[in-house]
């Protein structure tokens, strides 16, 4: 009972704050520019000219509808969240009459299963390889370990993809450059290897960088936990090494770790789509780009609504799942 | 002064940072007098290889690829700085305001302020470029990236404060009577800055990492070299198939110089600064 | 003489070096003590006179800015003598909590706070016995019951427990595997006084049934005396006086020791405190000669000179002071 009032329901609130402001800012933004959002729009819209006029027709009423002018800004506002409740993103401008919704849950799987197959890879790597390094920092080995990490930390997501890209796929052929998989979806072993082929580079990019972030974090808090009195009074009782990291360090970095976690799942997340642009990954970064190219201002504007929601929502379950590893928490 | 002298002194990756970022303003300083226009096209032969004539080798744009990366470099760390200069300048501002006041006002600012630290920011900063299209210059682009950078630092500088506000010096100087405004500038700033410094590093890194990715997809002035239309131009005349690799190779590798420059020095300043190092200095070991 | 430990000329200094500046920090500065068997020996002094320092010396943990400069440690366990300075850190660490062990100041941070007590207990019983995890689990049990400790809190997590029953929680698993000598080091500060005078009694209560050997460090003379079979003092990184507890308290004869016992408190006394004036010297750079002589009211001239030798008055009281060992001993106290 004290742990769902004093934990659990600040995080809900906290939640329900988030996707208020996060809804409200993509509603305004729009808004702060001058002139009929419908004309701008569609004058941007490339593919207008080989629409015929009735679909350009349908396109205007559905921008008109979705941009919901009608009444007063508060008015459009209500309007706004209504047709969020019922999972109504619109259609897409350039794949009409798609909902984008349809464009975003054909992307999702990919996105999802780069990001956590890349974040659980290198939490663990970073995690383990820093808690070493900060645990014995004068080893060579670790020192170098540590230097490479924070070369590669600073290097954005772009700059590292296209170096991958460019010795992988130009001067070393060895993966293919673009796309998700080849041939038709079906549960056999060419299709499987396919996409863990196709997902080989831009995992690893994603898995490299945010391995060094994890790296340096976790080494960071390992210096301190390891000098707390409970680390030295373990030493100074004999107890093997392994024990010691395992249960007396790992067991309490994990704490700020998962906080971090649930903190920068944004920053994450923006990484994955930068990956997916580079390697044109068929998830949602790359629907994104899509929309960029092709003036799809509403799968964008989805595009930005669904992300602000779907990662509050992870960043939620992070933060509802951290008293089971504290029990200060659990156990007030 | 002297904490520089000490970590130029003392610590190696210090020392490696500092005379990267050195080079790198050295080659800022060119772009003063480049032959060059900036904006400038077809000044020279297409595609040309690395020479005597063009070390850096030259564009499909008819550009010197070397003249065009201290241009580019100048804007790029230009944008970086004025970014970090207004997005810590409101974050300073916030987290101060927040941690000092304490109570109410704090618990709200701070609900807000993990809200926009939880929604992605990329998004946002693609949807607001494709709406302005076209109309994000250079200041533009500073002024957003500015704006999306406010709220991870505010509230670290605000537990910075409420940390400072702990220390025993804080309750000397109010029992000795001084008034607020006074302890802030003379008791905490002078803690409070180099912190600053270290920490403003980082947001320099995002807003390099975004200006790139901006230009990429094309949603930032193109005509203006900086390094993320750099790239954005090679792409575009398919530097990678034709075999061209020094046009890309060139804001590639300067990127990454100085990204990696920066954060040497952000790093060990911050360990310079951190209280167990601290601590070993002044030999207080008991 | 049966002795469990012996320190000789020991000089024990932290060396750091940062940013080009290296100090040193002479903690311990020529001691020689011998721990007895089966006795309670206390170290007093003021704070940063090289107590604690001494302490992990005797325990052997000589880590990093730590370093031994000169001198000897011994162990004796039965018929065997070790070399503690030529041991490995392997051999060392074997012998803890066989054979020595420690308890440690500040109890509310040593015990990992997201791991259950009976797995504390699991992992330093496990680490010195060759014991499965039932078995570990029923020793701490009947352990803490022998003590008068419910076994609950082998289901709990630190912080549910209050500062008094953690410290005693630690005591227990200092002691555990009956340990010939037992370290403490300010077993009771921040305790409060009811509480402390419990662990107190459950110091003496585990040194007497184990017979075991406690060599205890407090700035707290109140505790000394209510345990203490001898006690020595330490200044400034130096041994100025040791002897029974009943001869410190009622003749010390080294005006340091003089001042410590006078600034206590007596039922029949309501005069004043004097408290020792000016402060103790940094470790850093002391004072030459007597390291006590800037602050001393009956300083002579040699004591800013030489350093006055630690001389025996008898029935083991030895004192380093030049009015006890140049002028003569006419005047005991």
């Amino acid at each position: 009972m004290n742990l769902l009032k004093s934990y659990l329901l600040p995080r809900i609130a906290q939640w329900v704050i988030t996707v208020f402001i996060g809804i409200t800012v993509t509603f305004i933004i729009p808004r702060l520019i001058p002139g009929d959002p419908v004309e701008r729009t569609l004058s941007s819209l490339g593919s207008l000219q080989t629409l015929d006029p009735r679909a350009v027709e349908s396109l205007k009423e559905a921008l008109a509808d979705l941009y919901g002018l009608d009444g007063t800004q508060f008015d459009q506002y209500i309007n706004f969240w209504k047709r969020l409740f019922k999972g109504d993103l619109g259609p897409s401008l350039s794949a009409f009459p798609t909902p984008v919704i349809e464009i975003i849950a054909k992307g999702l799987p990919w996105t999802v299963g780069l990001l956590t197959t890349s974040t659980l890879i290198s939490w663990s790597l970073g995690i383990a390889l820093g808690t070493l390094a900060g645990y014995s920092p004068k080893r060579l080995w670790w020192q170098i370990v540590d230097k490479a990490f924070i070369s590669i930390y600073p290097i954005p997501h772009y700059i590292l993809a296209l170096i991958l890209v460019m010795v992988f796929s130009y001067y070393f052929p060895i993966f293919p450059l673009v796309g998700g998989a080849s041939g038709k979806p079906t549960l056999s072993w060419t299709y499987i290897s396919s996409i863990f082929e196709h997902s080989l580079l831009p995992a690893t990019s994603l898995i490299v960088l945010s391995t060094a972030f994890r790296f340096i974090m976790a080494k960071a808090l390992t210096t301190t936990v390891a000098g707390s009195d409970y680390v030295g009074y373990a030493e100074t009782a004999g107890l093997s090494k392994w024990r010691i990291v395992l249960f007396y360090v790992i067991q309490n970095t994990m704490l700020p770790q998962v906080t971090d976690l649930g903190l920068s799942l944004g920053a994450v997340f923006s990484g994955a789509l930068i990956i997916e642009i580079v390697f044109s990954y068929p998830g949602i970064g790359y629907s994104l780009y899509m929309g960029v190219f092709q003036a799809d201002f509403n799968l964008i504007l989805g595009i930005t609504i669904f992300s602000i929601v779907g990662i509050a929502t992870a960043a939620l379950i992070v933060d509802l799942s951290y008293p089971l590893l504290d029990p200060r928490v659990r156990y007030k | 002064m002297k904490i520089l002298k000490d970590l130029f002194k003392h610590h190696l990756a210090f020392r490696a940072g500092a005379v990267i970022v050195l080079l790198v303003f050295l080659l800022v300083s060119l772009s003063f007098f480049s032959p060059y226009e900036a904006t400038e096209r077809r000044v020279v032969p297409k595609n040309q290889a690395p020479s005597l004539n063009h070390i850096l080798g030259t564009t499909a744009l008819g550009q010197d690829v070397f003249w065009l990366l201290t241009f580019a470099i100048r804007n790029s760390l230009m944008v970086a700085g004025l970014a970090v200069l207004i997005g810590r300048s409101i974050a300073v501002l916030l987290g101060s305001f927040s941690g000092y006041m304490g109570g109410g006002v704090d618990k709200v600012l701070q609900s807000i302020v993990d809200s926009f630290i939880v929604i992605p920011r990329l998004p946002l900063l693609i949807l607001i470029s494709v709406i302005v299209k076209g109309g994000l210059n250079l200041w533009g682009l500073a002024l957003l990236l500015g704006f999306l950078d406010i709220f991870w630092p505010s509230k670290r500088y605000r537990s910075q404060i409420l940390s400072l506000r702990e220390r025993e010096f804080t309750y000397t100087a109010v029992f000795s009577g001084m008034n607020t405004f006074n302890i802030i500038l003379k008791e905490h700033f002078p803690f409070f800055i180099p912190y600053l410094l270290a920490d403003a590093v980082s947001g320099f890194l995002w807003a390099i990492g975004m200006e790139i990715t901006l230009a990429i997809l094309g949603l930032c002035d193109l005509t203006r070299p900086t390094i993320g239309t750099m790239i954005y131009w090679g792409n575009y005349y398919q530097a990678l198939l034709s075999q061209r690799l020094w046009v890309l190779a060139a804001p590639v590798i300067g990127s990454i110089f100085i990204v990696v420059a920066f954060y040497l020095i952000s790093t060990s300043l911050s360990e310079y600064l951190d209280p167990r190092t601290r601590l070993k200095r002044l030999g207080a070991s008991q | 003489m049966s002795f469990l430990a012996e320190a000789k000329d020991l000089r024990a200094y932290y060396i750091t070096r940062s940013y080009g500046v290296e100090r040193t920090v002479k903690a311990i500065d020529d001691i020689s003590i011998q721990i007895k068997e089966g006795e309670i020996l206390s170290i007093a002094g003021e704070s940063g006179c090289g107590k604690s320092t001494l302490l992990k010396v005797l325990l052997g943990a000589i880590d990093p800015p730590l370093r031994i400069v000169g001198g000897t440690m011994q162990y004796r366990f039965g018929e065997d003598y070790y070399d503690v300075l030529s041991m490995s850190v392997d051999d060392l660490k074997k012998k803890r909590w066989s054979q020595i062990s420690y308890i440690p100041q500040g109890s509310m941070h040593v015990l990992n706070p997201v791991r259950k007590i009976g797995n504390t207990f699991h992992d330093f019983i496990v680490t010195h016995r060759d014991l499965d995890k039932q078995e570990t689990g029923k020793m701490a049990r009947n352990y803490l019951g022998r003590l008068g400790l419910s076994a609950e809190v082998m289901n709990v997590y630190p912080h549910q427990l209050s500062g008094g029953m953690r410290q005693r929680v630690t005591i227990a698993l200092a002691t555990v595997l009956s340990p010939k000598l037992v370290l403490a080091d300010e077993p009771t500060t921040a305790l409060d006084v009811l509480v402390q005078r419990g662990v107190v009694q459950l110091l003496k209560e585990v040194q007497q049934r184990e017979g075991s050997t406690l060599v205890l460090v407090s700035h707290d003379m109140g505790v000394h005396a209510n345990l203490a079979d001898r006690i020595a003092i330490l200044y400034a990184g130096k041994l100025v006086e040791i002897a029974k507890t009943e001869r410190i308290f009622n003749s010390p004869t080294h005006p340091y020791t003089q001042y410590l016992i006078e600034s206590l408190p007596r039922l029949d006394d309501k005069s004043d405190r004097t408290s020792i004036p000016g402060r103790p010297p940094t470790l850093e750079n002391p004072p030459k000669g007597c390291r006590f002589h800037p602050r001393c009211p009956h300083a002579l001239e040699v004591c800013g000179q030489k350093v006055p030798p630690l001389t025996d008055l008898g029935n083991g009281h030895q004192t380093a002071c030049f009015l006890v060992s140049e002028v003569d001993n006419s005047e005991p106290g």
